[in-house]
C-alpha cells in the first residue's frame, strides 16, 4: 500500500502525535519489506551467478532486519497504545478494516497457500518438491508469526531451486529444520488427505 | 524444544494437519484446472479461507518441525478407541458415505482406522505407546487429587477419563504432551497444570504438568495449540477443582 494511501486513510484522524506514529509504523514495515526484498534478490543473483555465498552473512542480515522491525514496531505500538488510552475517541475515527483484510484473514490466506503448495509439491520430483515444500513452510511460519524462520526458509527454497542443496542445508541448520523431515511430513499429510478423499471424506468436523 | 525430546500427541492435533490439506483441495483443483481464471481462484480462495481455522495451521507448523525423528507417539487407547470413534462420527455425520454390501459397519470402521494409522506410522514416523500399570497408577493419582476437591470435581475428572489417561501417560514417561483440548488443560489448571503462558508466536500456549506420586515428582510440558493462544484464559468455571 503506498504511503499516500495511508496518509489519505489517516486524514481526519485527530491528534498529530497519533497520525505521526501510524505513519512511522508504516515506514518501519515498508523499510523491512524493502530490506528483505533486496536481500532475497541479492541472494538469488549470487546463486544464479555461481559466486560463493556466505551463509553466515545472509543469516546475520536477516536476523538484523527482523530484530530491528520487532524493536521499532514494539516501541511504536507502545506509544500508539499510550496515545489511544489518552484519546480513546481516536478508535472511533480510525478507518475500519474489512473482514477479508484482517490479520486473521491474511494468516489464513498464508495457510491456504501453504496447503495448495504442499499438494502441488508432493506430485513433483526433487529438487522442485523440496523447494516448493520449503516455500510452503515459509508461508506457515508467516501465518504463525515466525518471520525469521519464514525468511530463512524462503532463502533455502531458492537455494534448492538453484541446485545448491549445500547452501539450503546450511541455512536450515540455523533454524533447526531437517529438510528430509519436513518433506516427509508434508507429503505424509497429503497422502493421508488423499487416503480419506478416496474413501469419500472431504472434511473432518471439529 | 531440543534433540532427544519426545511428544505424546493428542489425536485432534493429527487431524488438524489433515483438515488443512483437505480444506484447500477445491482451491488446489481450481488453480490446476484454470490457472488464468483469477476471478474463480479469488472466489474459491475466499471460501477456503472462511473455512480454515488458524489452529490447523499452528498444528501443522508445530508437528512438521517436531515430529521428525520417530519422537512422536500416540497411545494404544488413541489408536484403538479414539480413531474408530472419529470414523464413526464421520459416518453418522454423513461425511463418510456408507457402502452397502461392503461387510459390517464395524469392519468398515476398523479398515479405515488401520489404513489411516498405517499411513501415519509409515510416513510421519509416529509410533504407538503401549500403556502399562504405572500409567494407570499415575492416572489414579490424578483422580485422587480431584476426589479431595469434592464429588462435583470427581465427576468432571471421570467424565474425561480417557484424556486424563493421556496426561498421566505423558507425565509417567516424561514426554511432552501436545493437545488442542483447552477444556482438558483448563480443567486441570491449579492442581496438575500450572504456569499456563502465552508463547508470543506460533499459536501455541505452554504450560507445566506436575504430580507427586509415591515420593516421585513427575513433571512434563504441555503444549496447547489453540486459536485463542496469545489471549487465552482459563475461567474459574472451566477448572475442575
Amino acid at each position: 500500500m503506498p504511503q499516500s494511501v495511508i496518509e489519505g486513510l489517516m486524514e481526519g484522524v485527530g491528534e498529530d502525535e497519533f497520525r505521526r506514529l501510524v505513519l512511522a509504523l508504516y515506514d518501519v514495515l515498508m523499510g523491512t519489506y524493502e530490506g528483505l526484498y533486496d536481500l532475497i534478490k541479492g541472494f538469488d543473483e549470487d546463486l544464479s551467478r555461481g559466486v560463493s555465498v556466505n551463509v553466515d552473512e545472509y543469516y546475520r542480515e536477516v536476523v538484523g532486519i527482523i530484530r530491528n522491525m520487532h524493536v521499532d514496531t514494539y516501541y511504536i505500538i507502545i506509544k500508539l497504545n499510550e496515545a489511544l488510552s489518552q484519546h480513546p475517541e481516536l478508535l472511533k475515527v480510525l478507518p475500519r478494516t474489512a473482514p477479508t483484510q484482517s490479520l486473521d484473514a491474511v494468516n489464513k490466506m498464508f495457510g491456504a497457500m501453504a496447503g495448495v503448495l504442499f499438494r502441488l509439491a508432493c506430485g513433483l520430483e526433487e529438487p522442485r518438491r523440496g523447494a516448493l515444500i520449503l516455500l510452503a513452510e515459509s508461508y506457515l511460519d508467516l501465518a504463525v508469526d515466525k518471520p525469521l524462520d519464514a525468511i530463512v526458509l524462503t532463502l533455502a527454497s531458492i537455494a534448492l531451486a538453484r541446485g545448491r542443496r549445500d547452501v539450503a542445508a546450511e541455512l536450515l541448520r540455523r533454524v533447526g529444520v531437517d529438510l528430509e523431515g519436513i518433506i516427509n511430513f508434508a507429503c505424509g499429510a497429503v497422502e493421508l488427505a488423499k487416503f480419506l478423499e478416496e474413501h469419500g471424506i472431504h472434511s473432518i468436523p471439529e | 524444544m531440543g534433540d532427544g525430546e519426545y511428544y505424546l500427541v493428542d489425536t485432534n492435533v493429527l487431524f488438524d494437519v489433515v483438515r488443512l490439506v483437505l480444506t484447500v483441495n477445491p482451491l488446489f483443483e481450481t488453480v490446476l484446472r484454470n490457472p488464468r481464471d483469477i476471478e474463480a481462484i479469488q472466489q474459491i480462495a475466499m471460501s477456503v479461507i472462511n473455512k480454515i481455522n488458524k489452529r490447523w495451521i499452528a498444528s501443522f507448523a508445530f508437528l512438521s518441525r517436531e515430529c521428525r525423528r520417530g519422537n512422536c507417539f500416540i497411545t494404544e487407547f488413541t489408536q484403538r478407541i479414539e480413531l474408530p470413534r472419529v470414523f464413526v462420527k464421520l459416518l453418522l455425520g454423513g461425511d463418510l458415505p456408507i457402502r452397502r454390501g461392503g461387510g459390517s459397519l464395524f469392519n468398515e470402521v476398523e479398515g479405515l482406522t488401520k489404513g489411516w494409522f498405517s499411513i501415519v506410522e509409515s510416513l510421519f514416523g509416529i509410533g504407538v505407546l503401549g500403556m502399562d500399570y504405572s500409567d494407570y497408577e499415575v492416572a489414579r493419582e490424578i483422580v485422587r487429587v480431584y476426589e479431595v476437591c469434592g464429588s462435583g470435581s470427581l465427576v468432571k475428572v471421570l467424565n474425561n477419563a480417557m484424556d486424563v489417561l493421556l496426561v498421566a501417560t505423558a507425565l509417567n514417561r516424561g514426554y511432552n504432551f501436545v493437545t488442542t483440548d483447552k477444556r482438558l488443560v483448563c480443567g486441570l489448571v491449579n492442581q496438575v497444570v500450572t504456569g499456563l503462558t502465552q508463547v508470543p508466536r506460533g499459536g501455541v500456549c505452554l504450560a507445566n504438568a506436575r504430580l507427586g506420586i509415591g515420593g516421585r515428582a513427575l513433571s512434563t510440558r504441555v503444549y496447547l495449540i489453540h486459536e485463542q493462544c496469545g489471549s487465552l484464559r482459563c475461567t474459574g468455571r472451566e477448572r475442575w477443582c
